[in-house]
């Protein structure tokens, strides 16, 4: 049987990089990917539970020594499985692959099977496994301990840089989503109110009844994206709720602010039941719906773009495919849920293989959907939706006309026509992903429910789905960098450290949200965008983050004598290294101005120093070259860190290869499981 | 037929379960599980949170750290 899913793999794949005659149906990448996925979690999976971290099945884990019922809970792993996908799984996976199909389907696929199989999957399953050896303890402090000490401050800085960029580029995918458009504005503050309700619910009426909370909840949306249509089409409501796009990101950097601060209870955990309910109910019917659907992909395997002169953002396959889509293949962040509440879950060692690794080939599924999605709308559409105005234009006429010179046919007509049915304005220079996800969205649900007649309500049911759950990271993004803050802090002044100090919290609330708000704002006002440049920015700090988890992963496993399976993160590791290396410098040093950010600074200092830029745009011009550098600086500080732990963890590794004395691993000693051990061998399981 | 509705129910329970398991409805009562399996082993007397301390207690432990992904 196994063969003959592995066969229908290789003919799915075969069929996606070798089709060019005829239209390619994307059942063709639902079988790729689901029998590469199968074949991979029953062979290499296995093989890494039994040879390389030999789980133990009689070994009690922390969740069962430590249970209290709080932290340490012992869960079925199924119920894990859902936790730690639901936990996993947020807006990347859906952008970054919208954003790399510029490049054409085939490049961002094969990324999205292959990194998640041989890296993301396992990045996730082996730091699962080390933490849950460890007690639950974070990748900040395995690096410390098991790297060295600087190790563990480099990943912890890297973690706040990483939740700084992240913050801001999620809130810049907002706002290009929402700018001028009220219906999709209505909808999305009227879940305040609704998020608000449920949480008296649950805090006073019916305490942890969430259920109960969310059911209502999602009721009250889905009435609230029907009368978003209302609202768009009365003329004074409609213009009550058109913001640009730097009011919009004053509105977030402000809702940030207060959703940090206030009380957990009533804003930031029902809108998180809320928004797990419905990205979990809009993932399976994106994915039945394409199943039913079966649309035909429209983008050419490889496109013009491949050169690297992309509109979406610029740089090559290499390395900016695999820079562009870290969600859904290989995921820093993953690390740090995956050395967070997870390990305190698991019931039994052997579960530790379907939670890591199953979760993420998940989450790579959503990844492949998403490219699907975005790769069923016509080329023209997808580059004028995702092209920044300093490119295209800013009328349909422009776009069509740069389009369609760029070989890929588009009329003015159809993005008015386009915009006219899903209940827009313009869908034109709608950067960052969202809107682009939404329309695909939208036509395959049209296509199983409602025609063309709910294409509009689709489009706003999908722009208010991924709306919603990009706020959750946000106000929970901003919640924990607050304490990351305030941690820090602490050590320069007792009060500003203490978790209950209203002016403590305050403060660092305000310092956080600033931090990323400055780079929220400063997308919003860049010409190309702000997507082209913070993108990738969040692209290169969060494979940075996972190739610091590989590494930790590579030193435990050399400290557990696994000379022989070192290969197994090793190669994932160096080939992380070297994509955000690669990155890393073409985006500080690159001499072509729409990579490079000192490029781009220095061209726009000698358009200023030959009088090119008129009297009144210098101080904005001026602002622009700031952030450039910026941009650079921040990029340059990520890599070095990243090199200093790599010098680090290599002294480590030629430290213990040399050494003839056992290396010191820092494992919670072994305690037989009071439980009936599972009769299931390791291999098995799952 | 009547195996069937049989299977339907045991499935129904069974969903209705893991939903409650996933999204923490079944928080509170895991709890008391747990508390009482350990005064059973450590014999000593416990005072469990009421429903709406251990709703807040786990609200904030939830959101004091990394719990989403991006």
């Amino acid at each position: 049987m196994w063969a003959a899913v592995a066969l229908a793999g290789a003919a799915g794949l075969a069929a996606i990089a070798f089709e060019r005659d005829e239209p390619l149906n994307a059942t063709w990448f639902i079988v790729a990917a689901a029998c590469t996925y199968l074949v991979a979690y029953r062979f290499y999976s296995a093989f890494i539970a039994a040879k390389v971290l030999a789980l133990d099945p009689t070994r009690a884990t922390p969740g069962e020594r430590l249970d209290d019922g709080r932290d340490f809970v012992p869960t079925n792993k199924w119920v894990l499985l859902g936790h730690h996908f639901a936990a996993i799984a947020g807006p990347g996976p859906l952008v970054g692959p919208t954003l790399a199909a510029q490049f054409g389907y085939l490049p961002g696929t094969l990324w999205l099977i292959v990194g998640a199989v041989l890296g993301g999957c396992v990045q996730d399953f082996v730091i699962l496994f080390c933490s849950m050896r460890r007690d639950g303890k974070s990748l900040g402090q395995m690096a410390r301990e098991e790297v060295s000490r600087r190790g563990g401050f480099i990943a912890q800085l890297a973690v706040l840089a990483i939740m700084v960029i992240l913050l801001a580029v999620v809130g810049l995918v907002v706002v290009n989503a929402l700018k001028a458009s009220p219906w999709g504005m209505f909808t999305l503050s009227m879940t305040v109110p609704i998020a608000m309700f449920m949480g008296v619910y649950l805090r006073f009426w019916r305490p942890g009844r969430v259920i109960e909370a969310s059911a209502i909840g999602v009721a009250l949306i889905l009435l609230d994206v029907a009368t978003g249509q209302w609202v768009a089409n009365s003329p004074s409501w409609a213009h009550a709720f058109s913001f640009s796009a730097p009011g919009l990101a004053i509105s977030l950097i402000i809702y940030g602010f207060a959703a940090s601060a206030l009380p957990v209870w009533l804003l930031l955990a029902p809108r998180d039941y809320l928004s797990a309910f419905i990205k979990v109910g809009a993932v399976f019917a994106l994915a039945g719906g394409i199943l039913l659907v079966r649309p035909v992909v429209q983008m050419p395997a490889l496109s013009r773009f491949a050169d690297g002169t992309g509109p979406v953002f610029a740089g090559k396959i290499f390395p900016f495919c695999f820079i562009t889509i870290a969600c859904g293949a290989v995921s820093g962040f993953h690390a740090l849920i995956s050395s967070g509440t997870s390990p305190k879950m698991i019931m039994n060692e052997a579960h530790a293989r379907l939670v890591g690794y199953g979760a993420m080939l998940m989450e790579s599924f959503v990844g492949v959907m998403a490219m699907v999605a975005a790769c069923a709308l016509s080329p023209g559409v997808y580059f004028a939706m995702n092209s920044p105005p300093a490119i295209v234009g800013g009328t349909a006429e422009s776009a069509a006309q740069t389009i369609s010179g760029w070989g890929y046919a588009l009329a003015p007509q159809t993005m008015t026509d386009l915009a006219h049915m899903v209940g827009e304005q313009t869908l034109l220079n709608r950067t960052g992903g969202a809107p682009s996800l939404a329309v695909g969205m939208a036509q395959i649900f049209s296509h199983t429910i409602g025609g063309p007649h709910l294409m509009a309500l689709w489009y706003h049911f999908a722009i208010m789905f991924e709306a919603l759950f990009i706020l959750t990271v946000l106000d929970a993004g901003t919640r924990v960098g607050r304490f990351m803050v305030q941690d820090l802090l602490g050590h320069v002044s007792k009060p500003l450290g203490r978790a209950g100090w209203y002016p403590g919290i305050l403060f660092s609330s305000a310092l956080i949200t600033g931090a990323w708000g400055y780079f929220l704002y400063q997308g919003v006002l860049d010409p190309l965008g702000g997507i082209n440049s913070l993108w990738p920015l969040f692209g290169i700090a969060n494979q940075l983050l996972a190739a610091v988890a590989l590494v930790v992963a590579t030193t435990i496993l050399l400290k557990m004598g696994k000379r022989k399976y070192l290969w197994v993160t090793l190669i994932p590791a160096v080939a992380l290294v070297t994509v955000t290396m690669t990155a890393s410098y073409e985006k500080i040093f690159s001499p072509d101005p729409h990579l490079g950010f000192l490029a781009a600074a220095n061209q726009m200092a000698a358009q200023i120093a030959s009088g090119a830029v008129p009297a009144g745009r210098l101080a904005e011009t001026a602002r622009l070259i700031f952030n450039q550098r910026l941009d650079a600086v921040v990029t340059g500080t990520l890599a070095l860190m990243i090199l200093v732990l790599v010098v680090e963890a290599i002294y480590e590794w030629v430290r213990i290869w040399t050494s003839s004395g056992a290396p010191v691993l820092h494992e919670a000693p072994y305690v037989r499981t009071q439980w009936q051990v599972e009769t299931r061998a390791v291999e098995g399981d799952g | 037929m009547k195996s069937f509705a049989v299977f339907a129910r045991k499935a129904t329970v069974r969903y209705w379960w893991a939903l409650r398991q996933i999204f923490g409805d079944a928080a509170y009562e895991n709890y008391l599980r747990s508390l009482h399996r350990a005064a059973r082993q450590h014999g000593s007397p416990i005072t469990p949170l009421t429903p709406e301390e251990f709703y807040l207690d786990s609200l904030r432990r939830r959101y004091s750290q990394i719990n989403r992904c991006c």
